[in-house]
């Protein structure tokens, strides 16, 4: 592993400032180091802000002497364990099939399937040769064929 | 006088039993109904988990309120726990992310009052903050973490002020220990920057750490 490059090696220094930098990556960064005086600059400024953070970690915030567990233990009174929900392993099964189902009902007798009659007769009927579309498809608006790029191309399915 | 050295016997081993029973067997206690074995557990972590928390929120009460929140959670939840893996950073997570959410939904808060004022009553220019008024370093760090984004600011504090390991946090997270590395690195060059930058706009008038004071004057 060869870094000549000081933008991987600065990548690496606030690892490095506390000793978090893997073993490997260390000795390289390290020896950069050596005949880097810009990133040992870096390092340094690194080494100063991670001071203070030092700092604040020696001040260990108060805790409050009384135990939190008696208004735990009120705030849990009359909530009983949550045993795991014993789920029948058949119905994750069962709604998988069904989507499956599902789908490939939709994929062959979807609004594409153009060789279904009852399409191209709802169409026509449209057109004004018949009842309204209303009455036929049950929808309440009108389709027109050449809208659909489905229906362009007989083989499309 | 001896029932009462025999009732200090009693609690000595009772302080013994609690401190030698694993978490892996109190947590199934808890899971066979057994309410206090969840004390055991409150009182194991209840400190540390409160002073986690209030590197996030400083306010020691909100702190403790959001401990508790946690632990009942943790409760709600253990059926999710996965008895294979430790307790302690599955109790963490919970932890941190409650006072995550705290203090995401303050934020909100906080931008819903600004835009909800009246515009006669905002003041033109932001108050000038008194410099007189001493700050504490803590109190600056706490502002200065809070710039910095949560993902990255949670490692941080994680690590460089609750003193976790990497790993450690990669377990509380549940994320790969290469990935808290990274961010960790990030966020210490974030912390860098902001940090110097504020002390830039304040003219050096920012609380200096001890060590750094006392390495100044070593040199002199």
């Amino acid at each position: 592993m060869i870094w000549n490059n000081c933008h991987q090696v600065r990548q690496r220094l606030p690892l490095l400032a506390e000793s978090d930098l893997p073993v490997a990556e260390r000795t390289v960064v390290e020896r950069h180091l050596l005949q880097c005086p810009e990133c040992r600059r870096q390092l340094s400024l690194t080494g100063e802000s991670q001071a203070v953070l030092h700092e604040v970690r020696a001040v260990r915030p108060v805790e409050g002497n009384a135990s939190v567990w008696p208004a735990v233990e009120r705030q849990l009174a009359g909530v009983p364990f949550r045993q795991r929900a014993e789920r029948p392993g058949w119905i994750p099964v069962g709604a998988l099939t069904t989507a499956c189902a599902a789908l490939l009902f939709i994929g062959v007798f979807g609004p594409g399937f153009d060789s279904l009659p009852s399409s191209i007769e709802t169409v026509e009927v449209i057109d004004g040769s018949g009842p309204s579309a209303k009455g036929v498809s049950g929808r309440g608006y009108e389709y027109k064929p050449s809208q659909s790029p489905y229906f362009n191309d007989t083989n499309s399915y | 006088m001896r029932r009462m050295a025999e009732s200090e016997l009693r609690s000595d081993v009772t302080v013994l039993d609690e401190a030698s029973v694993s978490d892996a067997r109190l947590v199934e206690m808890v899971r066979q109904g057994d309410r206090d074995a969840f004390g055991q557990l409150v009182r194991r972590y209840e400190n540390r988990l409160i002073s986690v928390i209030r590197r996030f929120v400083r306010d020691l009460e909100t702190a403790r309120d959001l401990t508790q929140e946690g632990f009942i959670k943790a409760y709600e939840r253990l059926d999710q726990f996965d008895p294979s893996r430790r307790f302690a950073p599955w109790l963490f997570r919970i932890g941190v992310n409650v006072a995550l959410d705290y203090l995401r939904k303050t934020k909100r808060r906080g931008w819903f009052a600004l835009f909800s004022q009246r515009r006669d009553d905002r003041p033109v220019e932001p108050p000038m903050r008194d410099p007189r008024i001493a700050r504490d370093l803590e109190q600056e760090v706490h502002q200065v973490l809070q710039m910095i984004p949560e993902n990255y600011r949670m490692v941080l504090v994680l690590r460089d002020l609750e003193n976790f390991s990497t790993s450690e946090i990669a377990a509380i997270t549940n994320r790969k220990e290469a990935t808290i590395r990274w961010r960790l690195a990030e966020a210490r060059r974030e912390f860098q920057r902001l940090w110097t930058e504020r002390q830039e706009r304040q003219g050096g008038s920012l609380p200096k750490p001890i060590a750094e004071t006392e390495g100044g004057r070593d040199e002199t």
